[in-house]
């Protein structure tokens, strides 16, 4: 009994102290953060896409909670933790999920060297960057940009007009239902930009590593390891702005070494965005996306390795009715070039969303109320 | 940051009345003593002097941090300004409007990723322009009901201006830093004061009568007291505002 009560003074004084920051005698730190996006999601789709396709093709609903915390112990050192939580029939995949989606430790001194260590995102592509459903302009996420996260570390900066960035990574960059699931090995990763004026950066960043794993047998891997079969990717971005218009676009050449296969197989994917907005509350966007992607899986003992040719577009708008909610509406359609790989489908189909997002800052709601 | 000042010695609307006032109310995050400062004093009004006190509730301090981030310039946040005093605004409510009150033009300049100074406080009606200092672009905007704008992107060495005609607390931010933002608040009347450093403060040119003076921060609901103006007097009236406290560090 005596046990519980001191147990629940205990975790009430930590209650306490974690958000109260550590008393005002530490010196150099910068105390909590605890922040998030809640997004409700409302679908329409087909059921003919595999891209696009959810709820079976009814009408359905999800529920997204994605929240980070920090805390900074010691000055520019940061801790950080980033979850994330789905449910609701309109997933891509069944049932509800939560996952740990990010963290670590950060430590930025200054604006010419940042260190992260710990679960990251790539260091290839940009698009990670804007997948917060407040930052990206409209709901769905280029098929050949999904954000993957693996272990490891990298450094990012800028110096003037320059920036960079660089890190080695445990996993390759996995194109899910295009490659296999990769093992673990280290994929070293660097990126540059340019940003000549200040409404127009150029970047570019690649990265090569091994990309199956040691799930395939040797006579799959025709005996050699399956570390010797690798990955090379280098994309190049642009970001120009001006005024109400922003465009972004990516590109990324992909080269797969395929057991048992002189040639590498190769692919190609890009996408360009724009948003425009119209008045202080309201945006348009829209996005065209095009992937001439390799499927390679090994079917016994033999290898496929086919391009599958898919595009897609969205366009849509955003309304904001406070400066910490969003509401998206959207249409996508997609198409696969009927000549793909001989086991996918000759699909296309159509996605109308309806999301609405709300951001929060726990601590606030906490000090001041909702 | 320069001083509202009153164009002309304005008249005061108030019925049976019609007082001249040279005011100088000094405005925001440069002046150390926002005071109504003048030649002499008409001997019909009086004024307030106080003492702000900021007393501090749950912290809600912030590591220097941004979960994702664009590359390039920009991608780690600035430090945060920890002067909370400068952010405290006391003013008089439906207090009577000078005939020829005008507030001169302010600014809130985008620099450092910042809004500086955070908060401006300025009379209806006036311009307040918002100019680039830094080497990104910023894209000013806000959304609160008594002033809807957006600015768009526009880089270092530009300035776009809103005219505030309603009054009310307009927050502003930025599109491209969400860490950004700054508050503006547009007052009926010119009898407001930002303390100094020390929390001393004084409104000055005031009518006689009886009035509701309001100690105002952003983060806390408003703190108001009454008091009544005497002709010639000084009258005391010190403020206790419960706010978050800064870090040490300045941030």
């Amino acid at each position: 009994m005596a046990h519980s009560v001191i147990a629940r003074r205990r975790a009430l004084v930590f209650v306490f102290l974690a958000l109260s920051g550590t008393p005002r005698t530490v010196c150099a730190q910068g105390g909590f953060l605890w922040q998030g996006i809640v997004d409700v999601e409302a679908w329409k789709t087909d059921s003919a896409s595999n891209l696009l396709a959810r709820g079976s093709g009814h009408p359905s609903l999800l529920g997204r909670i994605d929240t980070w915390a920090a805390a900074e112990p010691l000055r520019n050192i940061v801790f950080f933790a980033e979850v994330l939580g789905e449910t609701g029939p309109a997933r891509i995949e069944a049932g509800s999920e939560i996952y740990f989606k990010r963290g670590g430790v950060r430590f930025s001194p200054s604006d010419a060297f940042t260190l992260e260590g710990g679960k990251i995102p790539q260091v290839v592509g940009t698009f990670s960057s804007r997948q917060l459903s407040t930052r990206n302009p409209l709901i769905g996420t280029p098929d050949g940009y999904a954000a993957t996260y693996s272990y490891g570390a990298r450094v990012d900066g800028s110096v003037g007009v320059l920036d960079y960035r660089g890190g080695v990574e445990s996993l390759s960059l996995w194109r899910e239902g295009y490659t296999p699931q990769p093992g673990k090995s280290l994929h070293p990763a660097v990126g540059l930009g340019v940003t000549p004026i200040a409404s127009v950066r150029l970047g570019a960043s690649a990265m090569r590593g091994p990309y199956l794993s040691d799930a395939f047998s040797d006579q799959q891997l025709k005996g050699q390891s399956w570390r010797t079969y690798r990955q090379t990717i280098i994309a190049g971005d642009a970001r120009v702005s001006i005024d109400y218009l922003e465009v972004h676009a990516e590109v990324a050449r992909s080269t797969y070494d395929v057991p048992g296969q002189s040639a590498t197989s190769n692919g190609l994917q890009y996408y360009v965005e724009s948003k425009y907005t119209v008045m202080p509350r309201l945006y348009v966007a829209a996005r065209y996306e095009r992937n001439d992607y390799p499927f390679i899986g090994a079917f016994g003992p033999n290898w496929v390795a086919n391009n599958s040719i898919v595009s897609d577009g969205e366009v849509g708008g955003g309304f904001r009715p406070a400066a910490s909610t969003l509401v998206k509406l959207t249409v996508r359609k997609d198409h696969r070039a009927p000549n793909a790989r001989p086991s996918a489908p000759h699909d296309a189909g159509y996605a109308v969303a309806l999301q609405l997002s709300q951001a929060f800052d726990a601590l606030e709601l906490i000090t001041r109320g909702p | 940051m320069r001083p509202l000042r009153l164009r002309s010695a304005p008249r005061i609307r108030n019925p049976g009345t019609r007082v001249a006032l040279p005011l100088v109310l000094a405005l925001s995050a440069g002046a150390p003593l926002l005071v109504a400062g003048h030649r002499s004093h008409p001997p019909a009004v009086g004024r307030i002097e106080g003492q702000v006190l900021l007393s501090t509730a749950l912290t809600t301090r912030r590591p220097r941090f941004r979960i994702y981030t664009d590359p390039g310039p920009g991608a780690r946040p600035p430090a945060h300004e920890a002067d909370e005093m400068r952010n405290v605004v006391l003013y008089l409510q439906r207090a009577a409007v000078p005939d020829d009150a005008r507030g001169e033009r302010a600014n809130i300049t985008q620099r450092d990723e910042q809004f500086v100074p955070h908060v401006v406080t300025v009379l209806r009606g006036t311009t307040v322009d918002f100019p680039n200092d830094d080497e990104v672009f910023h894209n000013v905007f806000s959304l609160s009901s008594a002033k809807t704008f957006d600015l768009g992107r526009y880089p270092k060495g530009s300035s776009r201006s809103v005219v505030f005609d309603r009054s009310g607390v307009i927050q502003v931010f930025c599109h491209i830093h969400s860490d950004m933002s700054a508050v503006v608040l547009v007052l009926d009347n010119p009898f407001f004061a930002v303390p100094a450093e020390n929390g001393r403060y004084a409104i000055e040119g005031i009518p006689p009568g009886e009035y509701t003076v309001v100690g105002w921060h952003e983060r806390i609901k408003p703190v108001t007291r009454t008091i009544r103006i005497v002709a010639g007097e000084t009258a005391r009236l010190d403020f206790n505002i419960p706010i978050p406290p800064a870090s040490e560090d300045g941030r």
